[in-house]
């Protein structure tokens, strides 16, 4: 078929409308992204203009000689897939109870759990700093006030608290968040199917099984993804609610690349870990599509 | 429709959300009832309030100079914003209606900014900073945030777009009607809940970024808010009034905005998520 006049005409505008977010992704994004993947093989301090190429040198010190590298990675992978877990089930409970709510009850449910997520993480940190201070926080004087002394703790400043109270911290703050696209997902359920299975004499359990579960499978990867990526990425809240400490105990990735880069000033180290990071995340967003896949095809 | 009974596990279920709500709202109107009391009162009443100190939020916004941070977090915010919604107006636009040559590479391509990490980018960005001798300034904190929200929002508009009907702008350019002025009068004025939602994501990105901008603003008087806070926190570590005050303030106007556009914002996500 042959493209009218006009139709020509629009697509070549179509290149004009996408000049300025291309050089705004080109300047910014791909070509940082092609440099950083790049200067990864080189011996690059980041100032000097001179640089030789050492090939894959760098990842095999990565690999055989860091180790504070993997043992930050381990926290990640810790703190991400606990953080999922309990975010995703929980999430997806806190949307199955409110839909079946009265719309008003919805809409305050909705709106108030969902408030956390619009805070800045800086603020969660500082004011969540303040509410966990071991004498005059707000949680331990509640614990004492019921009569739960023992359960008080320096929460942030323990070697066995610190990880699992961020992970509080982090799924208070976005547990919301997956509770609001797993509602969405749900009031697409078509009513009519629901209804007629009701017909049919189906119970809640059986509506959750069949129904809300496989129906929000979709909802479900797209949770875990953006909660992996994000447990992966994770640096605000741990900056400045732990400050990676008791010691190391949770000095996480993107931590150790800032005080390589920044503090040390070894570029080339800070990069090589930066791309090696960036492909464990690709892997695991891989990993869960696979999975979401498999599990789709299944039902 | 369903008849209303009140079942057992209903009210469990009841229960259990109010408890959970309470746990989410309870610590910020903790926060913001501290912020108005003494020290010595936040220490011997943790729960109530038997003092009035609003001289609380005059010491944390002159002294603790969260005010400063405040202003520099809305400008760079705004200015952000408006360069923002033109930029992802016009690729989504194009992407959603006029559909160049190559269209789906191209959209691929943009997509690549929702996996890629940001201390990828952070060291070259650094360096192109210092080449364009902007380190430590404003401009230096807007270009990567206006690039940052580009994919996502690109992303959810261009799926927006897609689902207005054809027939309106077929008939406007049968009048004569230039693309761009199309653009402007028939398709914008259709895109309010999209706009609000991407409006609200971005905000909330650009608000709250930490990372680049601990790299990149080291003068105490251009910090932006995340940034600041980290200051005023171990300053007013122990005056308990004042380190609320700070907080509130930093909480209440994200909150005014997202509780007036709450309806449409929610809105919004389902209308980018249903279309994928």
């Amino acid at each position: 078929m042959k493209i009218s006049k006009l139709e020509k005409k629009k697509k070549i505008a179509g290149y004009f409308f996408l000049i300025p977010s291309f050089f705004f992704l080109g300047a910014f994004l791909l070509y940082p992204l092609a440099k950083s993947i790049i200067m990864s093989f080189t011996d690059w301090n980041g100032f000097s203009p001179e640089y030789k190429w050492v090939g894959i040198e760098n990842y095999l010190r990565l690999f055989t000689a860091t180790p504070a590298y993997w043992s930050s990675i381990k926290i990640n992978l810790t703190f991400a897939l606990i953080s999922t877990l309990i975010q995703t089930i929980l999430g997806f409970f806190l949307a199955f109870a409110v839909y079946h709510m009265s719309s008003r009850w919805q809409n305050f449910y909705k709106v108030s759990l969902y408030i956390p997520v619009i805070l800045p993480a800086s603020v969660i940190a500082v004011m969540w700093r303040f509410m966990l201070s071991p004498d005059t926080g707000l949680v331990n004087t509640i614990l004492r006030l019921v009569g739960l002394d023992f359960l008080c703790h320096a929460w942030v400043g323990e070697n066995a608290t610190a990880l699992g109270t961020i992970i509080m911290v982090n799924t208070w703050q976005y547990v919301g968040f997956t509770m609001v696209l797993y509602y969405i997902a749900m009031q697409n359920i078509p009513l009519e199917v629901l209804e007629s299975a009701e017909m049919d004499g189906a119970g809640k359990w059986l509506k959750f099984r069949y129904f809300f579960l496989p129906m929000t499978a979709g909802t479900t990867e797209t949770n875990v993804i953006l909660s992996i990526t994000g447990g992966m990425k994770s640096f605000g809240l741990f900056y400045m609610l732990t400050g990676g400490g008791p010691g190391t105990a949770t000095r996480v990735v993107s931590m150790l690349i800032y005080s390589t880069a920044f503090v040390d000033y070894k570029f080339y180290k800070a990069l090589t870990m930066s791309t090696v990071l960036f492909l464990i995340i690709l892997v695991l967003v891989l990993f869960s599509r696979w999975v979401g896949a498999r599990h789709s095809d299944l039902e | 429709m369903k008849k209303k009974k009140i079942t057992i596990s209903y009210l469990i279920s009841q229960m259990i959300l109010i408890f959970l709500a309470a746990v989410v709202i309870y610590p910020l109107f903790f926060v913001i009832m501290t912020s108005v009391k003494s020290n010595f009162d936040v220490l011997t009443h943790p729960f109530t309030i038997h003092s009035f100190k609003p001289e609380n939020y005059m010491e944390a916004w002159k002294i603790g100079k969260i005010g400063r941070f405040f202003l520099n977090s809305v400008l760079i915010t705004l200015a952000t914003l408006s360069i923002q919604m033109v930029v992802i107006v016009l690729a989504s636009y194009s992407f959603g209606k006029l559909k160049p040559w190559g269209h789906n590479a191209l959209l691929i391509v943009y997509m690549m900014g929702l996996f890629i990490t940001s201390e990828m980018i952070t060291v070259p960005n650094f360096m192109t900073m210092k080449w364009l001798n902007l380190t430590g300034t404003r401009l230096s904190l807007i270009f990567p945030y206006v690039t940052n929200g580009i994919a996502m929002a690109t992303y959810i508009m261009t799926n927006f777009i897609k689902t207005l009907p054809r027939e309106l702008d077929e008939a406007a350019t049968m009048d004569g009607c230039g693309i761009l002025q199309n653009l402007y009068t028939i398709t914008l004025p259709l895109m309010k809940p999209v706009l609000a939602t991407v409006t609200i994501f971005n905000f909330q990105g650009v608000w709250s970024e930490f990372y680049w901008a601990l790299i990149m603003i080291k003068k105490e008087s251009i910090k932006t808010l995340p940034l600041g806070l980290m200051n005023f926190q171990s300053q007013y570590n122990t005056d308990y009034g004042v380190l609320c005050a700070g907080l509130t303030i930093s909480i209440i106007p994200v909150l005014l905005l997202y509780l007036k556009c709450s309806s449409q914002f929610i809105g919004g996500i389902t209308a980018g998520a249903v279309k994928g």
